[in-house]
């Protein structure tokens, strides 16, 4: 029976102990190159892609063409009385509404990548445009909505004589915004054209050509898109941009300093939440809406008022004494953000430059 | 020793406990698919040897049950040992044997499925040739020297191994890959976006476009899309590192995040993230694992027919070139829903579509056990019928004999007293 037991038990304890070392090896092998997607065969020596390094970046330049209807990444059908405006580079879709009487509201479709903040501080940003109050999370209201079989949440929001309602949809890793906003009335009576209009959207489409925006040639000195034109002073030299940075540049003695320039749309929690993002980049403590006018001045921007703040602290990246002069302009519904940061004598030198700078910005 | 040993796993209610447990671990897995989702559950309950309890923070796993693996093979081994022991050949346990035979090579069986059992699809556009599926949830960290014209040399290192964290050194690679954060599902984010500990990366795409963790994917129709900060070092000093997910390399997920932020992020996500060490050019990417075969599957048309007047889909059916060199195969196929194409010990079933109908994507199963079921079930339903018989014989035979008995009880002859 022994003799039986000992070369089974072997067999067995051989093949268990096979499961695990047939999970994770590493495997080295040689293959053709793989020709790309084409209509007609390809050779199987087609060059490679071309490197990174060497791919120019549509945000140094070039205008953008705007994407038509058969490329975008989304589609739908627009409500008749409708008028479709350009998309920019930041709205995928934007559609003006108006009532007999002059009224009016406006939609607009974004996507972001993941979240964009919690729910929380989206709402509140919606509710502060409305000059709402905040309300906490318990008691955030909202109602379950299906895009193109997509759940998300709607929300509605009323404020004075105006409306907002939004609907949030998350596919794939980026946050899809689809926000109705204006006059309560025109917003009330568009509500079941905005629901019909969600209900049109479908999300896919033919992938864009990234080589297109990569072979225009890149003009000095504007940004993708409907992006603002401006000119920085000639001591400043381009660097890298950051995630989501449009442009950063340095400045100073040794580049001392950083300019960094970046957008979104809507008031992205508004200036008193910026101000005391950065107050906090610098290590100092938040502000009340209350210290906001001593702590900031206003500046003549883009045709508008912007805010500009200046502090003096310890740069949370760095660990040493900093200075940060910034700035936020908001210009048709999207906050410009314009920021030098540096060692406290090259942003004090720089500062006139900087100021100069964004007042200079010329946006369309 | 020996002897009490093989009387504990030969026994009887060893086989029970085992059974009681098995239900155990269906039911709480059942239940805990609701929260965790069927792949992690699969995973964690069926496709282990323990089912651990792991207390957030603690860093302990500590086994609350066998898992699928474990109880499987004491069966097994419980199974064959009462049959070691107990041999005895007799005509009369025909049917016992063809049963229990019949179980065993389902284990078994199902032991070789999960060895050898894989399921990939192949993504072919009009006009494209492919000889390679990928993998339809597991992945690998891909480092493709890329500097020979003709061919590429592929160092394919497994997920686990990066989940693992820590130092890979693989012989091909003239330089050592360290695993410095890893996220099993991960999402984009922006700067503004929540989540305190994003990955950034000093080069490549991880420069402009962040990862933070996400919750690991419980549904059906969702997965998870694993990220991790990988650094490349080199005797002389670092390379660089780089952020792979199967966000940058995944379909339809880099077309997507191109498609509705290229312009914002400023690089374009469908090219291959790259570098140069010591003369070669290098592709590093965490991709699905892929198998490569030995012919190719051009995708000739794709149809995608509706009902008239509505988005329903009647048929959609792909027709394709196979084409393998080594047999000299070269022929058309239509592969349709419900028929699909069996080949090289492979079945390509018609799984889903591009948008725009612009390509096909194919399900590609391989499971060289695939028959071991229906042979098992054909033996033991071919067992069950043997014993029936058996004891229906029997059970025949033991009553003729009886049959006079009656007999005894005939209504009594008149006889002369």
């Amino acid at each position: 029976m022994n003799l039986l037991f000992r070369p089974s038990l072997r067999l067995l304890a051989v093949c268990l102990l096979a499961v695990p070392a047939a999970r994770a090896q590493i495997r080295t092998y040689t293959v053709p190159k793989e020709p790309p997607p084409s209509a007609a065969p390809v050779s199987p020596t087609a060059p490679t892609p071309a490197p990174m390094a060497n791919m120019a970046d549509p945000m140094s330049g070039g205008q953008v063409p705007l994407p038509d209807a058969s490329s975008r990444a989304v589609r739908w059908q627009t409500p008749p009385g409708w008028q479709e405006l350009a998309p920019s580079s930041f709205r995928i879709g934007s559609f003006a509404i108006a009532d007999p009487s002059g009224k009016k509201a406006e939609v607009a479709v974004t996507s972001f990548p993941g979240s964009v903040g919690s729910e929380l501080s989206n709402v509140n940003r919606w509710r502060g445009e409305l000059s709402l109050p905040p309300v906490e999370e318990n008691a955030i209201a909202s109602e379950p909505v299906t895009v193109d079989g997509v759940e998300g949440k709607l929300y509605d929001f009323s404020g004075g004589s105006a409306r907002t309602i939004v609907a949030d949809i998350p596919r794939l890793g980026i946050s899809w915004f689809f926000k109705l906003r204006g006059d309560k009335e025109v917003v009330t009576s568009t509500r079941p054209a905005f629901l019909e209009f969600l209900r049109s959207v479908k999300f896919g489409g033919a992938p864009a050509a990234p080589a297109a925006a990569a072979s225009m040639p890149a003009p000095e000195t504007s940004a993708a898109g409907d992006a603002p034109r401006w000119n920085p002073p000639a001591s400043w030299r381009e660097q890298t941009a950051g995630p989501m940075v449009l442009k950063s540049y340095t400045a100073g003695a040794d580049g001392a300093a950083t300019v960094s320039i970046s957008s979104f749309p809507g008031d992205v929690g508004g200036t008193l939440a910026n101000v005391n993002r950065w107050r906090g980049q610098l290590g100092l403590a938040p502000i009340t809406q209350a210290d906001l006018p001593t702590a900031a001045k206003s500046i003549n921007a883009g045709g508008g008022q912007g805010t500009l703040v200046d502090f003096t602290g310890v740069f949370a990246k760095t660990g040493k004494p900093a200075r940060m002069v910034a700035a936020i302009v908001p210009v048709n519904g999207q906050m410009w953000f314009y920021k030098l940061v540096g060692d406290e004598t090259a942003v004090g030198g720089e500062k006139d430059n900087f100021v100069k700078f964004v007042e200079g910005v010329q946006y369309h | 020793m020996i002897h009490r040993f093989i009387s504990f796993i030969s026994s009887l209610r060893l086989t029970v406990v085992c059974l009681c447990l098995a239900i155990a671990l269906v039911f709480t897995g059942t239940i805990a698919q609701v929260y965790w989702g069927l792949y992690t559950v699969q995973s964690d309950f069926f496709r282990s040897f323990f089912v651990y309890w792991r207390p957030s923070g603690s860093g302990l796993k500590i086994p609350l049950l066998p898992g699928g693996w474990l109880l499987g093979s004491v069966l097994l081994i419980n199974l064959l040992a009462a049959h070691i022991k107990r041999f005895k050949w007799t005509a009369k346990k025909t049917g016992i044997f063809m049963i229990h035979g019949g179980l065993v090579l389902l284990l078994v069986g199902q032991f070789f499925t999960e060895l050898f059992q894989r399921e990939s699809s192949m993504r072919i556009e009009v006009g494209q040739t492919k000889n390679y599926s990928e993998d339809n949830r597991k992945n690998e960290l891909a480092i493709v020297d890329v500097t020979d014209p003709q061919k590429d040399m592929v160092v394919a290192i497994p997920e686990s191994m990066v989940a693992q964290g820590g130092e890979i050194k693989a012989p091909a690679l003239p330089f050592t890959i360290q695993v410095e954060k890893y996220l099993p599902n991960s999402t984009p984010a922006g700067p503004m976006s929540g989540g305190a500990d994003k990955l950034k990366s000093a080069d490549g795409i991880g420069q402009r476009l962040l990862f933070t963790a996400a919750a690991r994917a419980a549904r059906m129709d969702d997965e998870d899309r694993p990220a991790a900060l990988v650094r490349l070092v080199s005797e002389r000093g670092p390379i660089g590192e780089w952020i792979v997910s199967t966000w940058l390399s995944k379909y339809p997920y880099p077309q997507n995040l191109e498609e509705n932020l290229g312009s914002l992020l400023g690089v374009s996500l469908s090219q291959p993230q790259q570098f140069t060490y010591g003369g070669r050019t290098y592709q590093i990417a965490l991709r699905p694992i892929r198998y490569y075969e030995p012919y190719s599957v051009s995708l000739i048309e794709f149809k995608h027919e509706v009902y008239d007047g509505t988005d329903i889909p009647k048929n959609f059916a792909s027709r394709v070139h196979l084409n393998n060199p080594s047999t000299g195969e070269d022929r058309d196929i239509l592969i349709y829903m419900n028929n699909p194409l069996r080949y090289h010990g492979e079945t390509f079933f018609q799984a889903s579509f591009e948008p725009d109908d612009k390509g096909t994507i194919l399900q590609v199963v391989k499971n060289p056990a695939s028959p071991t079921p229906y042979i098992a079930c054909l033996v033991i339903g071919f067992g069950l019928l043997v014993q029936f018989l058996m004891h229906l014989y029997t059970f025949a035979t033991r009553r003729r004999p009886q049959a006079p008995a009656p007999a005894a009880r005939r209504p009594l002859q008149k006889e002369p007293v």
